[in-house]
């Protein structure tokens, strides 16, 4: 080989590479959570940023995911079931505050455990 | 699920078969981060702003779809990831990338151009990597490539197999350009991604992914 084409076959070879990691098929619906890319500093704080009422400015249509053009026929087959952006049911929504949905949070985790391990004893 | 996470996916079910809008709220305050961090996964190429958008569409349809008479509680997060790759295809699409899922289609390009390579030569004896972390760094990279430059990563990769065979830019520059919505030149379009690949190098190999330069 020619230095210039090991050059070319080397950033042939890097081309090859890239594609063939970044179009990498996944069969399973399984997916592997601690090898998913990590978010930069920046893109934990957006998403702190929701903070705790983003639920409920959600429903009360305060948060609008934009929609600008709608996905090609074949997406929609291909995906069936897009969000409905007509729906707002926010008055069925209490007014929740951080502290209380916090404290829900905790009962539940504990009534959950509590359960698995009421599941664990063996029965007399 | 990662170790930030006390509620666990089976904590999870129980609570979306108990109380469903209980489920959602759960679902945000403690998956959020797993759930955005899949989404950039899949919607690389993408803004923040894009993937942002995908997140709230992906909540706001879980919540329709677990007030549905007949709602399945079971595996509530891996509906949540379903639904955030269909929306984040939507967004792709939208957005104008092809976002080619086809793998088979670049198999044979791939071992060919492995083949004679001093990287091929080294990846026969790769005795330290690890390909999930690799991908998973890979993917944090390129996201952090400048926007034009992540673009044209996307469509380079989206076509590769287009563009190996014809072994020309000419058709990438005229897809950049249909995303971009203004003229691009072949020689602008090849330097930003000899330029976005120069960056890849230098940061994987800093990370310690030091097969890929070449010696």
């Amino acid at each position: 080989m020619t230095d210039r084409s090991r050059q070319e076959r080397n950033q042939r070879a890097l081309d090859a590479l890239i594609v063939s990691q970044l179009r990498r098929h996944e069969d399973s619906d399984e997916v592997d959570c601690e090898h998913l890319p990590r978010l930069t500093a920046e893109e934990q704080q957006a998403l702190d940023s929701l903070g705790p009422d983003f639920i409920d400015n959600l429903l009360a249509g305060q948060i609008k995911p934009t929609e600008d053009d709608p996905p090609a026929e074949e997406d929609e087959l291909l995906c069936a079931g897009g969000t409905s952006f007509g729906m707002n049911r926010a008055e069925e929504i209490d007014g929740e505050t951080a502290e209380e949905l916090e404290r829900k949070r905790r009962e539940i985790i504990e009534r959950l455990k509590k359960k698995d391990g009421d599941d664990a004893q063996p029965s007399s | 699920m990662t170790a930030r996470n006390p509620v666990t996916e089976q904590d999870l079910e129980e609570v979306f078969k108990d109380d469903p809008d209980f489920g959602i709220r759960l679902l945000h305050e403690d998956f959020r981060e797993v759930i955005l961090r899949y989404i950039k996964k899949h919607g690389w190429g993408l803004q923040l702003a894009d993937w942002m958008d995908i997140y709230s569409q992906t909540i706001l349809e879980m919540i329709q779809k677990s007030r549905e008479p007949g709602f399945d509680h079971r595996k509530p997060l891996a509906l949540a990831f379903h639904i955030a790759k269909c929306r984040t295809r939507d967004m792709l699409r939208r957005r104008k990338h092809r976002a080619n899922p086809d793998t088979d289609a670049i198999l044979d390009c791939v071992a060919k151009d492995f083949s004679e390579s001093d990287i091929g030569i080294k990846l026969r004896y790769p005795d330290s990597v690890v390909w999930e972390e690799f991908q998973q760094n890979l993917y944090e990279v390129i996201a952090a490539l400048p926007g034009r430059q992540r673009i044209v990563a996307r469509v380079f990769i989206d076509n590769y197999e287009d563009f190996r065979e014809r072994d020309t830019y000419t058709p990438l520059a005229e897809l950049v350009s249909n995303i971009t919505g203004k003229p691009e030149s072949v020689v602008a379009v090849k330097n930003a991604w000899l330029e976005a690949k120069q960056k890849i190098v230098k940061e994987l190999t800093r990370r310690g992914f030091n097969f890929l330069e070449a010696e």
